[in-house]
């Protein structure tokens, strides 16, 4: 006969093991393996920072970080001004009304990033429709003034998913933000900008931070829509990972360590961001 | 008109403007490739010059999309089963008795790590760890990988759902009741949370079949998913690619719209929907 | 008899103590009331008796059971919750019917149980309702009526009334107190709202930071405290710290000998707790006080109508004191009036700190 207290202690080991073999096998141990690969070099098992002085001695390889958190910090911030004004939007519109626009918004999220580049590239390639139409119509070449398969175009692709999610992190915010605050202030003599900057924005700072790292990380760690829109011509952290793990040269030492790179920036950031979520009601993830 | 009033219809404006453009950009590179699947020519106009279903029954007759859509629902739908279960036992775990803050905590943040690493690092890890193992060369490396970068979607449904219904509260008045745990679970926490189950697992299947990055590192030979079989055809065929792009964007659109509606039947529960 | 008992039971969350060595008895069929402030530990002592939680020491015994490593599935409780946790899928009916069904009774047996259940809350017609579709005091009646089905050792109720308004606690409380005695089972209720605690139990428990600080009926908790907490929880209004000596009491400026009182009291300090309704108030010396008053002089400083009743502070030798006069006699008076109070001896309660 096993005691209650055996017996409630097994169902508690029964029903946490799962996950936590999930977290030990797929999780600690090979983001364990990748910090051990970015410190060793695939000859020796010793540890050496080689790897890291080749990427930080190589310009290209730091021109790709650079790029990376450039096209990155642009896009989050892109996002998050546009988020805003969605969620702000959202407070106007009827429950319903904001359902359906929600669900829209959520449907590039799911869709691999992949298909935004190449729907880009349909539209307004160098032969897109919209080009050709405009080409044709108007005797506008867009190619000209904006070349999709660039990384202003990955800016531009990344906006599709990004905003879904900076906007609907944003509206819990927005919508939390009580009307009678703001009348409060105006009725207390402060001005539209007063009101702004010392009623709204430090309720919505928490959120507008959180959605912006959101979407930072999210632009820093993919590759998928990169891949497919600059490819090869383009120099992105992620897309030097990929060439690392090509057929052709097959480093994952050297990648590894790329990879830490983004690791050592999107893992402090996403701390910072599960505090502020405590502060922020809603959020997709 | 004030300063403040003039402000307040500027704001409203440009928000509007905001969101209809932004509606728009979406709906126009959602749905190009749905009318593109059904084009053989589309260069100057705003619906294609000439129409055809060739990009379907291409779809429907090669051997490696079909062979790709396979291995894609197959991936996707253990995916989802398995991460349903896992984090079903995992919510059980939490709300059958009374877990201290940090085992919330630890479990929470544990959940989102796979959001902090990209997934390219965990996918290269993943590859390099089992390769070598019985997984190497399976599809259920695959799985596996998938199973980390669903966690997150499929963890945060549950427990926002657990806590809705008070799965705890709803436990303990099973069992005071005379009900035991499996009782409790079968015949009260199960109906509950049955719509939030769904759901999540209707994610986890989105996310599994549309995931890209790692399935281009880790998915062996055989089982290429429908996403590398877009990119490897989307440089040969635009339209045929396009066919298949229709495919993932009818599995997404579904998902999300049953995700929303399932979501509000689930609520539908808690609160008498007065029409 | 003793139906449910507790020894030295304690509970530790971290480093908080919940519940601090709490020992009681109730007896069958008893009515009995935890009573004290938010966070003191009621509802954890009572959770503890339902086996959600476990203690970390002591033992609880349900009818003669040691119950300490029974789940909650294993002793015959019911449980009625603050937020009223019905199963949201089952209907009235089978919500009510679900430890029936447990228990496996028959069909036709479960259905005449849960009709007589429903007639006991006075909730006929309402069995295919979802919960959903009912108001708060009727889902609370379901509540209770679920919990009374599989005929409970011991009843269990946790802040029950504290979800609903004003008026309908009123009216269930009532109720409730007529079906725990038709049904006569053992009852233990939580609840931090005096009023409830005074009208519906048979004995009451007051509680403060884990630890039970008296125990009675509701007529000798509420007339004889014998803690400060106890007196200011049950809102004596007039409490002052005084000075005991070795035979004699300082109060208010004069020595009483330490007889006059019927308390057993310590030396040093202590308070004293003086309602403000045993307070008479006089305009005219008193005459003919017995040797079991004492008349106590002072100013009038402050009047606060509250309808029928006026609130009047008296300030005596320094001390303010509250007691309440019909309005009309109020009325007569004016700030600066010389007013006597005249309390019996008895009134005045001894506390300890
Ligand atoms: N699960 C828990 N984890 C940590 N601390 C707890 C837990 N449950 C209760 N406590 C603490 O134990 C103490 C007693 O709590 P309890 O819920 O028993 O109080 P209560 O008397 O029922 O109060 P209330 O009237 O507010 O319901 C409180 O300080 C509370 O913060
Ligand atoms: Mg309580």
């Amino acid at each position: 006969m096993v005691s209650p207290n055996t017996k409630s202690f097994l169902i508690d080991v029964l029903l946490v093991s799962p996950f936590l073999l999930l977290l030990v096998f797929f999780i600690a141990i090979p983001f364990a393996v990748s910090i051990y690969y970015s410190l060793t070099s695939g000859s020796s098992s010793s540890f050496t920072l080689s790897n890291f002085i080749q990427i930080y001695s190589s310009p290209s390889y730091l021109n790709s970080i650079q790029n990376s958190v450039v096209i990155s910090l642009e896009s989050a911030a892109l996002s998050t001004l546009f988020g805003a004004l969605l969620a702000y939007a959202f407070t106007l519109l009827s429950p319903t009304v904001r359902d359906i626009i929600r669900s829209v918004l959520l449907l590039p999220i799911i869709y691999p990033g992949l298909v935004i580049a190449f729907s880009l590239v349909i539209l307004i390639g160098t032969s897109g429709i919209l080009t050709n139409i405009l080409a044709k119509y108007f005797g506008f070449y867009l190619p000209d003034v904006f070349n999709v398969r660039s990384y202003g175009g990955l800016i531009l692709a990344y906006q599709s998913f990004l905003i879904g999610f900076t906007s609907i992190t944003l509206s819990g915010v927005f919508l939390s933000l009580d009307k009678s605050l703001i009348e409060a202030s105006r009725s207390l003599g402060a001005g539209v900008f007063q009101t702004i900057f010392r009623v709204v924005l430090p309720v919505i700072a928490p959120g507008l931070v959180a959605a912006f790292i959101q979407a930072f990380i999210i632009a820093i760690s993919g590759y998928g829509t990169a891949l497919a829109l600059v490819g090869g011509g383009g120099n992105l952290i992620t897309l030097r990972i990929i060439m690392l793990l090509s057929d052709v040269t097959y480093e994952p030492h050297l990648a590894s360590a790329l990879a830490m790179n983004i690791a050592m920036i999107t893992i402090p950031l996403a701390l910072i961001y599960n505090r502020l979520l405590k502060k922020v009601a809603g959020g997709v993830v | 008109m004030k300063l403040s009033d003039a402000l307040y219809v500027f704001s409203k404006i440009v928000s509007y403007i905001t969101l209809f453009a932004i509606i728009a950009y979406i709906f126009l590179v959602s749905f190009v490739p749905v009318i593109g699947a059904f084009a053989l020519k589309w260069e100057f106009s705003i619906l294609p010059e000439v129409w055809t279903l060739n990009n379907i029954k291409f779809l429907l007759e090669d051997p490696f999309v079909l062979r790709s859509l396979y291995s894609s629902l197959l991936i996707a739908s253990i995916t989802s089963v398995v991460s349903v279960t896992i984090y079903l036992l995992v919510i059980m775990f939490l709300f059958l008795r009374e877990r201290s803050r940090w085992v919330h905590t630890f479990v929470e943040v544990s959940v989102l790590i796979p959001l902090m690493l990209p997934a390219i690092l965990i996918a290269l890890a993943i590859y390099e760890v089992y390769r070598p193992t019985m997984l190497g060369g399976t599809y259920w490396i695959l799985v596996f990988a998938h199973l980390t970068i669903v966690s997150p979607y499929v963890f945060r449904n549950l427990y926002s759902v657990a806590r809705m219904i008070d799965m705890k509260t709803l436990i303990e008045a099973a069992r005071s009741l005379g009900a035991g745990v499996l009782t409790a679970t079968y015949r009260v926490i199960l109906p509950n949370i049955y719509h939030g189950l769904i759901g999540a697992m209707l994610l986890a299947f989105a996310v599994s079949f549309g995931d890209f990055e790692m399935a281009n590192l880790l998915a062996p030979w055989q089982y290429r998913t429908v996403t590398i079989a877009i990119f490897q055809y989307f440089f040969k065929n635009a339209w045929n690619a396009s066919a298949i792009i229709l495919l993932v964007i009818i599995v997404s659109v579904l998902t999300s719209f049953l995700v929303a509606y399932l979501s509000r039947k689930a609520l539908a529960r808690y609160v008498e929907v007065v029409r | 008899m003793k139906e449910v008992k507790l020894v030295g039971v304690s509970k530790y969350f971290g480093s908080t103590v919940a519940v601090d060595n709490v020992s009681l008895e109730v007896n069958k069929g008893e009515f009995f009331t935890l009573l004290g402030p938010s966070g003191c530990g009621k509802t954890t002592t009572l959770r503890m008796i339902a086996g959600f939680e476990k203690p970390d020491k002591g033992r609880i015994y349900i009818g003669e059971v040691l119950v300490n490593d029974l789940p909650p599935e294993k002793r015959n409780i019911g449980f009625v919750f603050q937020n009223y946790a019905l199963f949201p899928h089952m209907t009235v009916f089978e919500n009510i019917a679900f430890p029936l069904k447990l228990k496996k009774y028959s069909e036709s047996e479960i259905r005449r149980r849960v009709k007589e259940l429903l007639s006991l809350v006075k909730l006929e017609g309402f069995e295919n309702r979802y919960p959903r579709q009912l108001s708060g005091g009727q889902q609370q009646r379901v509540a209770l009526a679920r919990a009374l089905a599989r005929e409970p050792d011991v009843l269990l109720l946790d802040e029950p009334l504290s979800n609903l308004d004003a008026l309908l606690r009123i009216e269930l409380r009532r109720e409730l107190k007529n079906i725990q005695r038709k049904t006569g089972v053992t009852a233990i209720y939580v609840t931090h709202d005096q009023d409830e605690a005074f009208s519906l139990s048979d004995r009451i428990a007051v509680m403060n930071k884990g630890r039970i600080e008296a125990v009675g009926s509701p007529d000798s908790v509420f007339n004889s405290p014998r803690t400060l907490f106890v007196a200011r929880f049950l809102r004596y209004k007039n409490i002052f710290e005084v000075k005991v000596g070795k035979d004699t009491v300082e109060l208010f400026g004069r020595q009483f000998p330490l007889k006059d009182f019927n308390v057993e009291v310590a030396e040093g300090k202590m308070y004293v707790a003086i309602r403000p309704d045993t307070l008479h108030v006089y305009t005219k010396p008193p005459e003919e006080i017995g040797g079991d008053y004492i008349v106590l002089e002072g100013k009038l400083v402050d009047k606060l109508f509250y309808g029928s009743e006026t609130e009047i502070y008296v300030n005596v030798q320094g001390y303010e004191l509250i007691t309440l006069v019909s309005t009309s006699l109020a009325n007569t008076l004016k700030v600066g009036d010389n007013l006597y109070l005249l309390v019996s001896k008895k009134d005045l309660k001894f506390l300890t700190p």
